[in-house]
């Protein structure tokens, strides 16, 4: 559409005339009696130029599409700059220019960076989506489980600021992985049973405690080649000294395991039993009726029957008894695999009506224990 | 609804005469006559119609319509 300015004598007429040749006046406006301001089709234009006659027809300006056709084309530097502008801006700010990890250790800063590059985040790329970010952190993650605990992947400008959690280990699992086999106590090696570690004593050395017996640390050529789990048991000559003391009188109280319940009257100190069953026993007793004026008492009592063992020993006697007390003890302390290799007494004296005996043992029992390998720069 | 009556629906063939208070719109008229700030004269086939008033002037000359504002006092019909 544009507006056309006519001037003429009779200016209603020329409307008529262009009414009557079927050009459509979508707006008119008068300006003065003789001057009106007409909006035609620009299709249209031609043909009112050929019907002005004397009238003065002159082109003001366009509206509708045109006029932003025109619009467009006039500012068309400016336009263009400002859709080349919002692209660039737009470009701009999906862009990765940096890629910073946040952590001391060089070796997880290089190891993310390395990782991040591997998952298309580097610098001078486009940024990912939120949802990318999450798949690339647990691909990450995944790949690097025994180094990374977590990371996160934070936007800031054009900048990806990444920060991660190394995995500590637990001491107590992982600490005790790396191992020697040690002495426990000083003594003779009898056999090994070595699943894994390097042998460095072997059966008939001689150790001292703290003397490393399996070692997990991998030597060649003299140099540290690496670590490993010594895992095993080493049985060693371990020499006791005893001393144990026996009653030359032997009194005990054994229990049969027989209980009865019974009632017991007192009479000043007689003692008269009701259902008696056994001759010598021992009894937790409840009182049911006790009397501060008369010496009578009634009590109920549960009692268990004991066996009275009296003996009495010569020297002889008592020095097997010692022995074989001695002997119980010891091997009331030894574990599966474990054994007394010989036993001597040394010595005896008789002190208090007992007798006590000096013996000497050599047992075989486990001797290896596990010492941790501390790693320098770990 | 016919296809006829859905037809005038969208393209209004009929005459018809809007009258609002400072402005008159004329579909489907023949020709125009004779108009002025004071009389515009608009046929329908032999019917004439003369709207009256004060300042009248046309806004909109369309084929099959025409838009007259102004204060119109009287509008006649007749042969």
């Amino acid at each position: 559409m544009i507006r056309i300015k006519i001037s003429g004598k009779n200016i209603e007429r020329f409307i008529k005339r262009l009414n009557t040749h079927g050009i459509n006046i979508h707006k008119l406006v008068y300006v003065n009696h003789d001057t009106i301001i007409i909006t035609i089709s620009k299709s249209d234009y031609d043909e009112v130029l050929k019907l002005k006659s004397i009238y003065e027809v002159s082109y003001v300006d366009s509206v509708g599409y045109l006029k932003k056709k025109a619009l467009f084309f006039k500012n068309r530097i400016l336009i263009l700059s400002f859709i080349v502008g919002l692209f660039i801006i737009y470009f701009l700010s999906n862009m990765v220019f940096s890629v910073e990890v946040i952590y001391n250790d060089s070796k997880i800063r290089e190891l993310l960076i390395e990782e991040l590059r591997n998952n298309g985040i580097y610098p001078h790329t486009f940024k990912k989506s939120y949802e990318k970010l999450e798949e690339i952190k647990a691909k990450i993650i995944s790949s690097n489980r025994d180094t990374l605990e977590w990371i996160e992947i934070e936007n800031v400008g054009t900048k990806y600021i990444v920060r991660v959690e190394e995995r500590k280990d637990n001491p107590s699992t992982t600490k005790g992985k790396i191992r020697d086999i040690v002495a426990k106590t000083d003594a003779r090696i009898i056999s090994l049973d070595i699943s894994s570690g390097s042998i460095v004593r072997h059966s008939g050395d001689y150790v001292k405690k703290g003397d490393v017996i399996v070692s997990g640390t991998i030597m060649l050529n003299e140099n540290i080649k690496g670590y490993t789990v010594s895992d095993g048991k080493v049985y060693g000559e371990v020499w006791y000294k005893t001393s144990v003391s026996y009653p030359l009188y032997y009194y005990e109280e054994r229990d049969t395991n027989r209980k009865n319940n019974a009632f017991v009257f007192t009479f000043l100190s007689k003692r008269f039993e009701l259902f008696k069953k056994f001759d010598k026993s021992k009894s937790d007793e409840i009182v049911l009726l006790d009397s501060y004026l008369l010496p009578i008492k009634l009590s109920y009592e549960r009692q268990k029957e004991v066996k009275i063992i009296e003996q009495i020993y010569t020297y002889e006697e008592a020095l097997n008894k010692a022995l074989e007390l001695s002997r119980s003890k010891i091997e009331a302390k030894l574990k599966v695999g474990e054994y007394i290799i010989s036993e001597k007494y040394l010595s005896y004296s008789e002190k208090d009506s007992k007798i006590e005996v000096e013996v000497f043992y050599s047992i075989c029992e486990e001797i290896g224990e596990y010492q941790n390998i501390i790693v320098e720069g770990e | 609804m016919s296809l006829n009556s859905f037809r005038n629906y969208l393209l209004e063939t009929n005459f018809s005469m809007t009258v609002r208070k400072n402005n008159i719109s004329i579909l489907n008229y023949t020709r125009i006559g004779t108009f002025s700030s004071e009389e515009v004269n608009i046929y329908y086939e032999k019917e004439l119609i003369k709207i009256k008033g004060k300042g009248l002037s046309i806004n909109r000359l369309m084929c099959d319509e025409v838009l007259i504002t102004g204060d119109i006092k009287s509008i006649e019909m007749g042969a």
